[in-house]
């Protein structure tokens, strides 16, 4: 059921090698659902992800250096919306209807570094998709460049102020929530 | 990367940073667009 790093398979291809992952994003996994044992799910961190994200490297001491995909905050959050969908259509209609690859993905983060609306700051890091998919973005990143960045300033201190109200207010099911990103 | 005192004065002037945070919102609507959510 489980990888050797103890975690959890799912429904997606494993044993390629970067060249061939890269040139494949149905590798990744859409379902998160065990292929042995289809009541198991596995979400943000517990699955395990068929390989990096980014060109492995190894340093001059012969460390490897894999960057392995972003699995928490909004990834986890989009992959628990999934789960928990199909296992409503499973209880429901005895078949799953959602789905989502992390090459289909999109996620946003915020570090803050100070959080005054008036003079704090924060990091903003956006990205689309989460796994470069080289098929639909034929550039060098495999990604779309309108949307992936990194930027730092007060406007971000203002984005994670919205975040946090817009989120309290998803996870409280009021009016609306379900139009909220996770 | 360095950040140079420059930088530090755009990052903190609130005209400009208001436009930012309308781009970025702009960034997030069209990535969640794109995006699958299925």
């Amino acid at each position: 059921m489980a990888g050797p790093n103890g975690m959890v398979k799912v429904d997606a291809t494993y044993g390629l090698a970067y060249e061939d992952l890269i040139r494949n994003p149905d590798a990744w996994p859409e379902r998160y659902q065990n292929p042995r044992y289809p009541e198991i799910f596995a979400a943000g961190i517990a699955f395990a992800p068929p390989g990096p994200v980014s060109q492995p490297h190894v340093n001059p001491n012969g460390m490897n250096i894999t960057s392995a995909p972003p699995r928490t905050g909004m990834v986890s959050g989009i992959i628990g919306r999934v789960v928990a969908l199909n296992i409503v259509d499973l209880v429901k209609r005895g078949r799953m209807t959602h789905g989502e690859r992390m090459t289909e993905m999109y996620a946003a983060c915020i570090a803050s570094m100070g959080d005054s609306l008036w003079d704090g700051s924060a990091a903003t890091i956006m990205i689309y998709p989460v796994v470069p998919d080289f098929r639909r973005y034929p550039n060098e990143q495999g990604r779309d460049l309108f949307v992936t960045q990194m930027e730092m300033g007060l406007a971000g201190a203002w984005m994670k102020r919205m975040i946090h109200s817009t989120f309290m207010h998803k996870l409280q099911g009021r009016i609306g929530w379900r139009l909220i990103p996770e | 990367m360095e950040i140079t005192p420059r930088d530090r004065f755009w990052m903190s002037f609130k005209p400009f940073q208001l436009i930012r945070f309308v781009v970025l919102n702009l960034k997030i609507l069209k990535g969640v667009n794109a995006s699958k959510r299925a």
